[in-house]
């Protein structure tokens, strides 16, 4: 552990420019969240994080100072991941979203208390499965959800970012988070049983 | 506001995206409508569980240092691409005016014309300089004589037959050809004559040798020979040194001949060129 620490040499990153230090290189980890969200691969994602920061450095004189240095980054990654990475990446699943709809009303008619089902989905489930729920929506759903809900970007800039209109936001944000809750509404039913057999 | 627009806005107002009139009909809304409001808690349910569930994963150390290596050892990334801009802007400001763009025009055919022609030095020297190496080479191993070896240039071959005669050698073999003599030329007492390329001669007989004659229009030296002959024209002999060696050129009776002799021979020389002025 300790050669480890060691062999990591410190870089010279007093050679860079000083506004792209205090601007863009703090990104680096929302950068590469977004990335293995994009790529769903921990080796293509480390690429993908490093092209990026080698394009934005190359075209630093391009951004507009005082401008939103992420949301540039985030395009810039978004862009070279259309290029080069989504050929390679395996195809998001496809989501039957009539079906959901018909899960969730179901639930919905159920008669569930809105504010019990909140305690019992919350409580019930796990960081790895919401993880695992996340990754499994189609990657137009993923995108929105993480750039709201992780990044804290408003509707304005996604919209500028996924260069959609606002409208388009707002109904995507609200089918992935239905999608996302009828999923983990499952997770947690399923685990809820499972408590119960144990409990027996 | 009705279901259906609130379900347009659900998010929003979730997310508190929204202007606060729309934001206080929708909570008009929901006070009314279980339907809504159940979606309203899901959809807060859901928000709520990717902020504060969702994994953040940290950007492995190794590679964060990678790429700031990267970076940092690459400065030139951006530089470079600044140099580039700015020399093509350099360069697109000096070219935008119209006098720059003739002038600079006018100054590379300027200095192209003086690499071609090089007009600093005299051309008819370079032609003698480069026609003396060739005779020189010929003669290499006659320079020691001591009279000067004469060499006749000519493309006609009555005139080299004329030059052999006159100079006292009987019985040369001229085998009948197409091909046209150009070169010959003889050294004292009849011993033995000089082979440019295309004839030598041993005791009294000449052989000739055979040289097409569009080939030989080809070379320099027949390019070198026309312009020497008519620079000879107004002069009465051109001398030249070449390493040890002493030519002259002249013309007699409108033929080029030339004299090549060691530098070191002065005394044969000076009576040469007494004969020939």
């Amino acid at each position: 552990m300790l050669e480890d620490t060691e062999r990591i040499r410190r870089p010279p990153i007093e050679n860079l420019d000083e506004e792209f230090r205090k601007e863009a290189l703090p990104h680096m980890d929302a950068l590469y969240n977004f990335a293995l969200q994009l790529t769903q691969d921990s080796d293509d994602a480390a690429d993908l994080l490093q092209e990026t920061y080698v394009k934005a450095y190359r075209f630093w004189d391009k951004f507009e100072k005082g401008t939103n240095c992420k949301a540039w980054l985030f395009r810039i990654m978004k862009n070279s991941f259309i290029n080069f990475y989504r050929k390679n990446t395996r195809s998001p699943e496809k989501l039957d979203y009539d079906e959901i709809e018909v899960i969730y009303e179901t639930i919905k008619s159920n008669d569930e208390n809105p504010h019990n089902l909140d305690r019992e989905i919350y409580d019930n489930i796990f960081d790895d499965e919401v993880m695992e729920a996340i990754k499994s929506l189609p990657e137009e759903f993923r995108t929105v959800l993480i750039m709201c809900d992780v990044e804290g970007m408003t509707y304005e800039e996604i919209a500028d970012f996924l260069d959609i209109p606002i409208g388009t936001v707002r109904s995507r944000i609200h089918r992935a988070r239905k999608v996302l809750a009828t999923k983990l509404y499952n997770y947690a039913k399923s685990r809820g049983y499972k408590v119960d057999e144990h409990g027996e | 506001m009705n279901c259906k627009e609130f379900q347009e806005y659900i998010s929003a107002f979730v997310d508190n995206q929204i202007d606060n009139e729309i934001k206080n009909q929708a909570q008009n809304h929901i006070g009314i409508c279980p339907s809504c409001f159940f979606d309203y808690k899901i959809e807060t349910l859901a928000k709520k569980i990717v902020s504060t569930k969702f994994q953040k994963a940290i950007c492995p150390e190794s590679l964060r240092v990678k790429i700031l290596e990267t970076l940092a050892y690459n400065k030139n990334l951006a530089s470079q691409k600044s140099f580039q801009d700015k020399f093509v802007e350099l360069f697109q400001k000096i070219f935008i005016n119209k006098k720059v763009r003739i002038s600079f025009a006018l100054g590379l055919i300027l200095i192209f014309s003086i690499l071609v022609f090089n007009p600093f030095k005299s051309p008819e020297e370079k032609y003698y300089k480069e026609f003396a190496l060739s005779v020189y080479e010929n003669c290499k191993n006659l320079r020691n004589h001591k009279y000067p070896v004469k060499t006749i240039f000519t493309s006609n071959p009555e005139q080299v037959s004329q030059f052999i005669f006159s100079n006292g050698i009987k019985n040369p073999i001229m085998p009948k050809t197409d091909w046209i003599v150009t070169v010959a030329g003889i050294e004292e007492e009849n011993n033995c004559v000089l082979a440019h390329m295309l004839f030598k001669c041993e005791e009294d007989t000449v052989y000739m040798m055979q040289c097409e004659v569009d080939a030989l229009r080809n070379t320099r030296y027949y390019h070198l020979f026309q312009k020497i002959h008519n620079d000879l024209k107004n002069k009465t002999f051109v001398k030249v040194d070449h390493g040890d060696c002493t030519i002259i050129f002249r013309l007699e009776n409108d033929v080029l001949m030339t004299y090549a002799m060691s530098s070191h021979n002065n005394h044969a020389f000076e009576e040469l060129i007494t004969s020939l002025k």
